[in-house]
């Protein structure tokens, strides 16, 4: 996995870069370049605007030596570079508010599963035993607050592209993770879903066969009493996806009240 | 003995003299020592409960007074009578009181504002024309840091009295952007391009929406206010880069902000100004 190749899925995994020579990588809207050499590794990367960018580069080693003035570079340095860098795919450091382009409606006893693609963040890894080096976004969404006033809640990103309900139209994005989530009515009046928050630090990634990352099924119940219940995090992907993978465990781990603090202002009211 | 002076300074060095002052000084070190100890305990039980202010502030309390007590209980064994003393202090109190009205209001004033908390240390306040950080919350005044980097003292009865604001009680801020258009400018192309620039920058919080007000048809130009949010800590940044933004985009779409016009006219009853055209110089 550690060739140079162009266009394959995986971008993710174990590279092998020679001293003194440099790797380039193209994930989705995120250029990233790795230079090694004796006593340093330096990190330098460039964002393009376009969340849904998908161009997808691998060139390990890369021919051409790196300039000092590279866009963003951070330099980490070491006694001795050892050879093997790792490029871990990792969920959002803060969660995902997804607003649905058009708020639907679920009538009493209805469920729905959407389906929603985050951005991933590339976490880079070097040294024996690997380190963590540095952490960057494919593409740096927009803030925005989820809460119930301005006075508390909770800062997150906005997730901006829409939910889709069909699995057969999303196409494969090596760059962006997908959830399904599950809403689920039992109460007796309908359920306006205007705003869902997924809760990424607590989610975990998983590989499917094609290439595309995805996080655990998430559900949503809101139960006959007309209350909502907790956020329920399932143990892995849709039944559909064979055998996932597990790529990275959540950042944090969720606790009984965090969960249903989250939940309480997960769907929009009114 | 001192002719002219009745004293007899032997009279001072009795054996029962010297064994009260012996008692007096017993009886001080020990107050003193008792008065640290339950200070220290009392303040040692109250820590998880009371702020550092607070904390501080008990402890000086229990030690003075159970080192005034123990003052006077050595003042006794000296044979002082106390009710004289006390009636003394009396009158001095009063004497004392109304000469530091001003340091007792704002004593008074300071226990309140601890117990009220409409700031704490850390914050940044703006009491009329001074913005800073809280240092400290003393007993008489608060201290604050200005962000050039000078040192404010404020009383603690301003503060009472006064409109204090709390810049750094919320975790999220507006920002109210004034912008004004030539009045050949279609507002509705101008709305989405706000719109726009509000949502790529990723500092601008998606929610709450921003908001676009149209505020009057101004003398120059079409006034309108263009609110967006940010975290608190961002706001600068952002309302720095917002404003860079948004001249970049109006200058790509070819929107005007026009300078200030001022129109002249003669009117009806006066003569027109005269024109004279000048030809531009061959190039």
């Amino acid at each position: 996995m550690d060739e140079s190749k162009a266009e394959k899925p995986f971008w993710w995994g174990k590279y092998t870069i020679p001293e003194d020579e440099a790797g380039h990588w193209r994930i989705g809207p995120l250029d990233l370049w790795v230079y090694r050499s004796r006593h340093e590794w330096r990190i330098a990367s460039e964002n393009s605007d376009d969340p849904l960018d998908g161009g997808l580069l691998v060139q390990v080693p890369l021919a051409k030596d790196l300039s000092e003035d590279q866009p963003n570079a951070h330099r980490f340095g070491f006694r001795k570079t050892k050879g093997t860098l790792l490029l871990v795919p990792t969920l959002a450091d803060r969660s995902i508010v997804i607003n649905p382009a058009t708020p639907f409606s679920l009538l009493p006893d209805e469920e729905l599963t959407i389906y929603v693609s985050t951005a991933l963040w590339v976490k880079i890894r070097a040294g024996e035993p690997p380190h963590d080096l540095l952490e960057i976004p494919t593409y740096r969404p927009s803030d925005t607050w989820f809460g119930p006033s301005t006075r508390e809640g909770e800062l997150c990103y906005a997730g901006k592209t829409g939910a889709r309900q069909q699995l057969e139209n999303l196409p494969i994005r090596p760059h962006r993770a997908l959830s399904a989530v599950r809403v689920r009515n039992l109460a007796n009046s309908n359920l306006s879903v205007e705003r869902l928050k997924l809760p990424m630090p607590h989610m975990s990634l998983f590989a499917a066969g094609g290439g595309q990352l995805w996080t655990e099924t998430v559900t949503l119940q809101r139960e006959q009493d007309g209350e909502l219940a907790a956020l329920q995090l399932g143990k892995k992907p849709p039944s559909m996806i064979t055998k996932p993978s597990l790529i990275s465990g959540p950042r944090e781990q969720p606790t009984k009240g965090l969960l249903i603090r989250a939940f309480g202002g997960l769907i929009g009211r009114e | 003995m001192l002719g002219f002076i009745d004293l007899d300074v032997g009279e001072y060095f009795t054996t029962d003299r010297l064994a009260g002052y012996l008692r007096a000084v017993i009886v001080l070190i020990l107050g003193w020592m008792i008065a640290k100890l339950v200070s220290g305990a009392v303040v040692r039980v109250v820590k998880m409960r009371a702020t550092a202010q607070g904390a501080m502030l008990l402890r000086r309390l229990i030690f003075y007074s159970l080192l005034a007590l123990a003052a006077m209980m050595a003042l006794n064994q000296l044979g002082f009578h106390l009710g004289v003393l006390l009636g003394a202090a009396g009158v001095l109190t009063v004497a004392i009181g109304f000469a530091s009205q001003t340091s007792a209001s704002n004593f008074i004033s300071g226990l309140f504002l601890i117990a009220e908390r409409p700031f704490v240390v850390g914050n940044v306040i703006k009491v009329a024309d001074v913005t800073g950080e809280v240092l400290t919350i003393d007993l008489l005044s608060v201290k604050l840091r200005t962000f050039d980097n000078l040192y404010v003292r404020i009383p603690n009865e301003t503060i009472i009295k006064s409109q204090v604001t709390n810049m750094t009680h919320f975790p999220i801020r507006r920002a109210d952007l004034q912008v004004g258009v030539a009045y050949k400018e279609d507002l509705e192309k101008v709305r989405e391009i706000l719109f726009a620039v509000a949502d790529k920058n990723p500092l601008c919080l998606d929610e709450p929406k921003p908001l676009f007000i149209f505020t009057g048809y101004g003398d120059s130009a079409l006034q309108m206010q263009f609110s967006v949010w940010a975290k608190r800590e961002n706001w600068l940044e952002m309302r720095n880069h917002i404003y860079l933004e948004i001249k970049a985009a109006f200058d790509e779409h070819g929107i005007e902000i026009p300078f200030p016009h001022l129109s002249f006219y003669t009117g009806s009853v006066t003569e027109p100004f005269p024109v004279r055209v000048v030809q531009e110089p061959e190039q």
